[in-house]
């Protein structure tokens, strides 16, 4: 028989969990619409929305999701994490998608919106991203590279990567929504929601998952893979909202490459889920993307697009 | 023929040094150097800066801001998570320049110095496809939507306007062209790789490979295998039919890309239908594709087909003359 369980047990249960998370790892218990997050009924696991006005697509994603109220709560102060790493078209979130998000957070009633990279003003100039940074008052935080400006972060259920190295300003916000443009990649093929956590870990502790063996031993080539995943569970976005308007399928991360145009905005919490569905934009089997496979595996998401419900609309 | 291809390789790094001097940390007033780390360099680094055009040679567009650096390990600092696959195939340092117009459109000049014509040729196999066009800039110039690449003796060249509008595919043309000019040396393309008849790139792109990444990046079946070896190269006999040649250094390394390839198609689950026969094998993933690998003269020869191609025998004996061929 299928037991149903009501909100003041998810709660209750939800609550056992995130004491033992929080005496292992204080900050994942700051993130608002974690572990004590009861979906609402009607909202789907991927809500889609498609149309060549990517802002408006990106509030519909998010209406659909259950509104933006849903994942950040009053006052909150939250910081938005969007790629800016190449300007090649294709390969950075699209300025309308960023502005939208800031005005959702606003509309939500959250108290302090910023944005938080470990790239250059110039990354952010050059991705068009800084001019609406400015045009609506968001504060671009950029976290310089000496270790100074991190702070260690266990890794509880690491297989690989057991410290994290977490930019000191991030523990002054109270909620993040991820927001990567999915692409090519042509270290581990796909990049989405699970990999963008890179840019919540500094550049020298990414370095740690490029191991320099890996061009002869095979284990070597799944570490970046294993770490990405291991990165992801002591993060927990309030929200993911993924730009897969207009995506390289070759020469990623970077580009220039093919470009497809699926003009499409992705928003939900599941991240393996999500990233599953960007994967097929691409024309990638979800399970030959190996960070995508191994994520399901330590129960991060679910990889089965047949599982899960997406619900797409046009705008 | 290997002597001459020897003196040809001698030619051509001498003028190499001769065209664009030898550089260090650049003239004064060059470009910005942002490597924070300088591995010690095998030998000397050539000057990038004497390929970028000055305004005067590209009418119309100006360069904008300095031109940026990147050396070795800081390549990350560029190109973050794109930088494994430029080591792969051996990278020394990129030169990186804006231009814009005096509608502000804006073209990226990316010139990369890679450990030899080998590595930029591979390389710019891995940036291009056949959708492209043939431009007769550079060796092997291609124009895709709203980019261009061409390689040049160590130097791989992309140019990179941010639409595809009509203006600013005229200044990554432009700006090309100028480039090309600029840069006087030339290389030959690795042995491997000529082996190839033309026809066959032209069906879905010539790849050469040097190590495991290129090889994922090269169809999914290859998607979770990891196959040691030295160099390769891949391209299109025949319609949806890719074929690719591996070997190693050594004889026993090519053994060992057989036996990493056995060991894969064997055991993963996706595969199905392994067999091993004639001193390979064969099998079938879960999307169809059917593989078959075998050892031909020294080299590991793969066969990989949406349907096990009716003509399977000629594709071999195709496979096998291309292997066999003059370039040997």
């Amino acid at each position: 028989m299928q037991k149903i369980i009501g909100r003041r047990e998810f709660m209750a249960r939800g609550a056992k969990v995130g004491i033992a998370s929080v005496l292992v790892n204080e900050f994942l218990a700051k993130v608002p619409g974690g572990l004590w997050a009861a979906p609402a009924a009607a909202a789907p696991d991927i809500a889609v929305a498609a149309g060549g006005d990517y802002g408006a697509a990106a509030f519909k994603a998010v209406e659909l999701a259950g509104g933006m109220s849903k994942f950040i709560k009053k006052g909150a102060k939250v910081a938005l994490l969007p790629n800016v790493q190449s300007r090649h078209p294709g390969t950075f979130t699209k300025p309308e998608i960023f502005r939208a998000v800031i005005r959702m957070c606003r509309d939500a009633g959250a108290g302090e919106v910023a944005a938080l990279s470990l790239l250059t003003q110039q990354h952010w100039d050059g991705a068009g991203l800084s001019q609406i940074a400015r045009e609506e008052s968001v504060p671009v935080k950029l976290i310089p590279a000496e270790d100074i400006h991190y702070r260690p972060v266990p890794v509880p259920r690491a297989a690989a990567f057991k410290e994290a190295m977490v930019p000191n300003d991030f523990f002054n916000y109270d909620a993040y929504i991820n927001m990567p443009v999915t692409k090519d990649h042509a270290g581990n093929r796909f990049t989405g929601t699970l990999k963008n956590h890179m840019g919540l870990n500094s550049r020298a502790a990414n370095r740690s998952f490029h191991k320099p063996k890996w061009k002869t031993d095979p284990a070597d080539i799944e570490h970046l893979e294993i770490c990405i995943v291991d990165l992801n569970t002591i993060f927990k976005p309030a929200l993911n909202i993924v730009d897969a308007t207009e995506i390289i399928t070759t020469n990623g991360p970077m580009g220039p490459g093919e470009l497809i145009k699926p003009m499409k905005v992705a928003a939900g919490l599941d991240r393996v889920a999500i990233d599953a569905y960007c994967a097929a934009l691409l024309g990638l089997e979800p399970r030959d993307v190996l960070s995508i496979r191994k994520s399901a595996e330590r129960g991060l998401g679910e990889i089965d697009l047949r599982k899960v419900k997406v619900q797409e609309v046009r705008v | 023929m290997a002597l001459r291809r020897w003196i040809l390789f001698l030619g051509f790094g001498g003028a190499v040094l001769a065209a664009v001097s030898s550089g260090g940390a650049g003239p004064p007033g060059g470009p910005a150097v942002r490597s924070q780390k300088d591995p010690a360099s095998p030998s000397a680094r050539l000057d990038l800066a004497s390929c970028l055009p000055r305004s005067d040679e590209v009418p119309g567009w100006s360069p904008k801001g300095e031109a940026l650096v990147y050396r070795g390990e800081d390549l990350f600092t560029y190109i973050d998570g794109g930088a494994d696959i430029y080591n792969e195939y051996g990278f020394r340092q990129v030169i990186v320049q804006d231009y814009e117009n005096a509608s502000q459109k804006a073209v990226t000049l990316e010139v990369f110095e890679m450990a030899d014509a080998a590595a930029a040729f591979g390389m710019f196999t891995f940036k291009t496809s056949a959708r492209g066009t043939a431009v007769a800039l550079g060796q092997g110039g291609r124009l895709e939507d709203y980019y261009l690449n061409f390689w040049k003796g160590p130097l791989v060249v992309t140019i990179t306007g941010f639409d595809d509008s009509p203006e600013s595919v005229g200044g990554v043309r432009a700006i090309a062209q100028a480039a090309d000019g600029k840069i006087k040396v030339r290389g030959e393309k690795p042995a491997l790789a000529a082996a190839f008849p033309p026809e066959w790139a032209e069906r879905g792109g010539l790849k050469y490979l040097r190590g495991p990444l290129g090889l994922r990046n090269l169809h999914p079946v290859f998607a979770r295998q990891s196959i040691r070896f030295h160099e390769g190269a891949a391209g299109w006999p025949a319609d949806g039919v890719l074929a690719v040649i591996l070997k190693g250094q050594t004889a026993a390394e090519t053994m060992t890309a057989l036996s990493d390839s056995e060991k894969a198609f064997s055991s993963s689950p996706p595969f199905s239908g392994y067999q091993s026969r004639d001193g390979g094998f064969a099998g079938r993933d879960a999307k169809g594709n059917s593989i078959e690998g075998r050892l031909l003269d020294g080299h590991l020869a793969l066969l990989v087909a949406k349907e096990r191609p009716g003509d399977g025998d000629k594709l071999w004996e195709r496979l096998r003359a291309a292997i066999a061929g003059p370039w040997r």
